[in-house]
C-alpha cells in the first residue's frame, strides 16, 4: 500500500493534538499539555509571562544606562557602524561604493574632533572633552556649512563597509526620526536599535530553555538572564554595533534548529529556520558559521521522518522541504547576494579572509591552535603578538569584560574569581549531564557542537590567515551565549529546590553589579 | 535567607559598598585631559628655542598645578626645561624640569602657583646645550590650538597632561557628573544626566527583583 505523504502545517481535515515532544536535553520539569491551557484572548504583552516580561524591563533599562554612559562613538568601531548608516540614511547607498567621497561626513568629523572621540580611542590617557565651551563651538559649527554636511560621507576608508547591511537597514528609522537632531541625538538614537535587538535576543534565549528544559520559568529567565545581562552585551547594546541583532538571530537559529529536531519537519519549521540563518548571514558574515549545522540539522531531520516507522514522509515531501529551505534563504541571503552584485560590493566581507589573507602551512595552523589553548610545547615556534594563553588573556577576559576600545577592564583579579566560577557552573552541569546521560538528545548536542566548532574555527582560521593574532575578542563568542545560559540553568537545576531561585538571585545580582561596575570603570576613564 | 529578593538586593548591597569604598578611597592627579596622544614626535627644540601651544581652553574645576609631557632625548640625559603659563601676553605661573631625565619619561614640571584662568597658552624652552624633543600628534589633533615655535606656526599638538593634587574620586564627583553630560543625545545639567542614570540601573535591579518574584509565585 503506497504510504502518504505527511507535512504537518499541510494536513487536510482538523487539526491533530500536537505530539509531546519525547525527550529533552536533560528534562527538569514536565511539559505542561497544551489542551488544559484556559483559550483566553489577551494582549500580546500579557501575553509573555510574567518573569520574561520583568527581565526585558531589567536589560532594557540597563542597556539604556549604558548607553548613557558610553560616550558616542567609544564603542568598538562605532564611527564605521553610525557612518554606514548615515550612508544609508542620507544617500541612500552603500558605503564604500562612492570612491569620491570622504570616508566619513563632515558631520562626524567635526563632531568626533571637538568632543575628544577623534584622539581618545584606544588612547587611556586621552579623555574626552570636558569643557563646555567646546560643545557651544560645535553647536555653532554644526549648524552651518559646510561643516554640518551629513552626507559627504560613505567614500572609502569605512570599516564596517564590508558588513552585509540588515542591522543598518533596521537603525535607519531611528536615525531619520532625529534628522532635525545633533549627530550625539541621532547617535542615541542608533543605540536605541541594539537595546531592541538585544531584548530579541532575550526572548530567543528564553525559547530555547523553553523548548529544551520544559516551560521551567526558572531556568528559562537564567538562560535569557545570561543573554541579556552579561556585561559586554550590556556594552554592545548601549553602542551603535550590528552585534546584538547577531546575537538575536543566533538565538532564534539555536531555537528553531533544536524545535525542528525535537517536532519533526513541517514546512512552518524548515522555512522559520533558514530565515533566521538568512537573517543571520545578512546581519554579520559570521554567521556563515551557522550553515554547516543548519544544513546538517535540515538533511538529519529529513532523514529520520523519511525513515520512521509512523507516518513517514515520502521524497516528494523531501524536495518540498528543501525547497523550502532554499526558498527561506533565497528570501534573505540571496537577495543580499544579488543586492551586493549590482552595487559591487563582497557580499562575504570579512568572511573571505577565512579563504584569503596570508595563510600558512597546517603545521603553522596546528602549532598557533595548540598555542592558544594550552601552553608552548618544547620546539614551538612561539606564535608571534600573542599573550601566553590566549584562550583567558584574550578570549575569556575581552568576552566577560573589554570596554570602550577594549582598553577599559576590570582588575586582573576579578577575571580569575569569574573563571572560577564559570569553571564550577560548567562542573556541575557536566556532572548532571552525566548522570541523566541517557535522557540527553545527541543530535540536540551535535547541533549545539557543530555552531561552536564552526565559529571557533571561523575565527581562528580569519585570525590564522591575518597574521596569527589580534583578530580574536572575546565578545565574538557571545552569540554562544543563550549556550552559556542553558549551562547556568542546568548547573541550577541540581541544587536543592528551596536554593535554585536564591541561586538565581545571586548570579543575576553579581551580574548587574559586574554592570554598574564597568559604567564607573568607563566614567572614570574618560570624566575622572 | 531563602527570599530570592533579598539575595539579589545582599549582592545589590555589596556592590553599592564596593562602589562607595571605590570612591572613597581611590584617587586621581588629574585636572584636565588637553587629547593629544603621545603619537610622535612633535616638535624639537635646540637650544634657546621655544615652543608654546595654545590657546589651551581650562574647563570648569579644571585648576592645574603641575604639567606632564613626554619628552624625547635620543641617547642622553636631558636638558633643563623651563615652562611659563601666560594668559595673552602676561606670565601667570613658571615651572621647569631640571637636565638629566630620560628619553620618553614625562617629568612632572611643577607650576610656582596654581592656574585656573580659562585660556591659557604653554610654552616650554629648551634651556640646555644640547637639542631635545616633544611628543605629541604627527598633525593637528586639537581643533582650536596651534604650537608655535620661533614664531612658526606647526600643525601639531603637544601631549600635554594636567595635573592637581592627588584627590579622591568622591571629591571629583561634581565635576565628573558635569563634565559627562557634555556631547550627548540628550542635554540636561550634569546632576540630572547622573542621576538617570543611576535611576535606570535602579529600574533594572527592581525589575529582576519582580522576575525573580514571579518565580516563586
Amino acid at each position: 500500500m503506497r504510504r502518504r505523504p505527511s507535512i504537518p502545517v499541510e494536513r487536510v481535515g482538523p487539526p491533530r493534538r500536537p505530539r509531546r515532544p519525547t525527550s529533552s536535553l536533560i528534562p527538569l520539569t514536565s511539559v505542561p499539555d497544551p489542551d488544559t491551557r484556559a483559550p483566553t484572548r489577551r494582549r500580546p504583552w500579557s501575553a509573555v509571562p510574567a518573569p520574561l516580561r520583568a527581565l526585558l524591563v531589567a536589560v532594557a533599562a540597563i542597556a539604556l544606562a549604558w548607553s548613557l554612559v558610553t560616550p558616542a562613538f567609544m564603542g568598538p568601531d562605532e564611527p564605521a557602524h553610525f557612518g554606514y548608516v548615515q550612508t544609508l540614511a542620507e544617500d541612500a547607498a552603500l558605503p564604500g561604493t562612492d570612491d569620491d567621497a570622504e570616508g566619513f561626513s563632515n558631520e562626524f568629523r567635526l563632531g568626533a574632533g571637538l568632543s575628544g572621540m577623534g584622539n581618545a580611542a584606544q588612547q587611556p590617557g586621552i579623555r574626552m572633552e570636558w569643557n563646555a565651551s567646546v560643545q557651544e563651538e560645535w553647536k555653532r559649527r554644526s549648524s552651518r556649512p559646510p561643516e554640518n554636511r551629513r552626507d559627504d560621507g560613505g567614500g572609502p576608508g569605512n570599516s564596517a563597509a564590508s558588513n552585509p547591511p540588515l542591522y543598518y537597514l533596521t537603525a535607519v528609522p531611528a536615525y531619520l526620526v532625529g534628522e532635525a537632531t545633533g549627530i550625539f541625538t541621532r547617535v542615541g538614537l542608533v543605540r536605541s536599535v541594539s537595546i531592541a535587538w538585544l531584548l530579541v535576543a532575550v526572548v530567543g534565549a528564553w525559547l530555547l530553555a523553553g523548548e529544551l528544559l520544559g516551560r521551567d520559568r526558572r531556568a528559562q529567565t537564567a538562560t535569557a538572564g545570561v543573554v541579556g545581562l552579561l556585561p559586554m552585551s550590556q556594552f554592545i547594546a548601549g553602542t551603535v554595533s550590528p552585534d546584538t541583532a547577531v546575537f538575536a538571530a543566533w538565538a532564534f537559529t539555536l531555537w528553531l534548529g533544536v524545535r525542528l529536531l525535537r517536532h519533526g519537519p513541517s514546512v512552518r519549521g524548515v522555512l522559520w529556520l533558514t530565515l533566521a540563518l538568512g537573517v543571520a548571514c545578512v546581519l554579520k558574515a559570521a554567521s556563515y558559521a551557522l550553515v554547516p549545522a543548519v544544513g546538517l540539522l535540515i538533511l538529519l531531520v529529513l532523514w529520520r521522518a523519511r525513515r520512521r516507522d509512523a507516518d513517514p514522509i515520502d521524497g516528494r515531501a523531501v524536495v518540498r522541504l528543501l525547497g523550502v529551505a532554499a526558498a527561506g534563504l533565497i528570501g534573505t541571503l540571496g537577495a543580499w547576494l544579488v543586492v551586493s552584485r549590482i552595487a559591487g560590493v563582497s557580499a562575504v566581507g570579512q568572511a573571505s579572509a577565512v579563504t584569503g589573507g596570508e595563510g600558512g602551512s597546517l603545521t603553522g595552523l596546528l602549532s598557533y591552535l595548540w598555542q592558544f589553548y594550552l601552553p608552548m610545547l618544547p620546539g614551538m615556534s612561539p606564535a608571534p603578538g600573542q599573550p601566553a594563553l590566549p584562550v583567558y588573556d584574550t578570549m575569556f577576559t575581552t568576552g566577560w569584560g573589554a570596554f570602550a576600545w577594549m582598553e577599559v577592564r576590570y582588575p586582573g583579579w576579578t577575571y580569575v574569581l569569574l573563571l572560577v566560577g564559570c569553571l564550577g557552573v560548567v562542573a556541575v552541569a557536566a556532572r548532571v549531564a552525566w548522570e541523566r546521560r541517557s535522557a540527553i538528545s545527541w543530535p540536540v548536542l551535535g547541533y549545539f557542537a557543530l555552531i561552536v566548532v564552526g565559529l571557533l574555527a571561523g575565527m581562528h582560521i580569519t585570525e590564522f590567515n591575518m597574521g596569527g593574532y589580534g583578530f580574536i575578542q572575546g565578545r565574538y563568542l557571545l552569540p554562544l551565549a543563550p549556550l552559556a545560559g542553558l549551562i547556568l540553568a542546568v548547573a541550577i537545576g541540581r541544587l536543592p529546590v528551596a536554593t535554585r531561585t536564591p541561586a538565581l538571585a545571586t548570579v543575576l545580582g553579581a551580574l548587574v553589579v559586574l554592570n554598574a561596575w564597568a559604567m564607573g570603570l568607563m566614567t572614570e576613564r574618560f570624566y575622572a | 535567607m531563602r527570599s530570592p529578593v533579598r539575595w539579589l538586593l545582599a549582592v545589590v548591597a555589596v556592590g553599592v559598598v564596593a562602589a562607595v569604598l571605590a570612591l572613597t578611597l581611590r584617587t586621581t592627579p588629574d585636572a584636565f585631559s588637553f587629547n593629544a596622544p603621545p603619537s610622535a614626535v612633535a616638535v624639537e627644540l635646540a637650544p634657546g628655542e621655544e615652543a608654546c601651544q595654545g590657546p589651551i581652553r581650562v574647563p570648569r574645576g579644571g585648576a592645574f598645578s603641575t604639567v606632564r609631557v613626554p619628552l624625547s632625548t635620543p641617547g642622553r640625559p636631558g636638558p633643563r626645561l623651563d615652562a611659563t603659563v601666560r594668559v595673552g601676553d602676561r606670565v601667570v605661573a613658571r615651572g621647569g624640569v631640571d637636565a638629566g631625565y630620560l628619553d620618553g619619561g614625562d617629568p612632572p614640571i611643577t607650576l610656582d602657583r596654581t592656574v585656573s584662568a580659562a585660556r591659557v597658552t604653554l610654552c616650554l624652552r629648551n634651556a640646555g646645550d644640547v637639542g631635545m624633543g616633544i611628543y605629541g600628534t604627527a598633525g593637528a589633533a586639537v581643533q582650536y590650538s596651534r604650537v608655535h615655535v620661533g614664531g612658526q606656526e606647526h600643525e601639531v599638538d603637544l601631549a600635554l597632561r594636567f595635573e592637581r593634587s592627588e584627590r579622591s574620586l568622591a571629591s571629583a564627583v561634581p565635576d565628573v557628573v558635569r563634565r559627562m553630560a557634555l556631547f550627548r543625545a540628550v542635554r540636561v545639567p550634569g546632576g540630572a544626566y547622573a542621576i538617570g542614570i543611576v535611576l535606570l540601573v535602579v529600574a533594572g535591579v527592581g525589575a529582576l527583583a519582580v522576575a525573580l518574584r514571579r518565580l516563586e509565585d
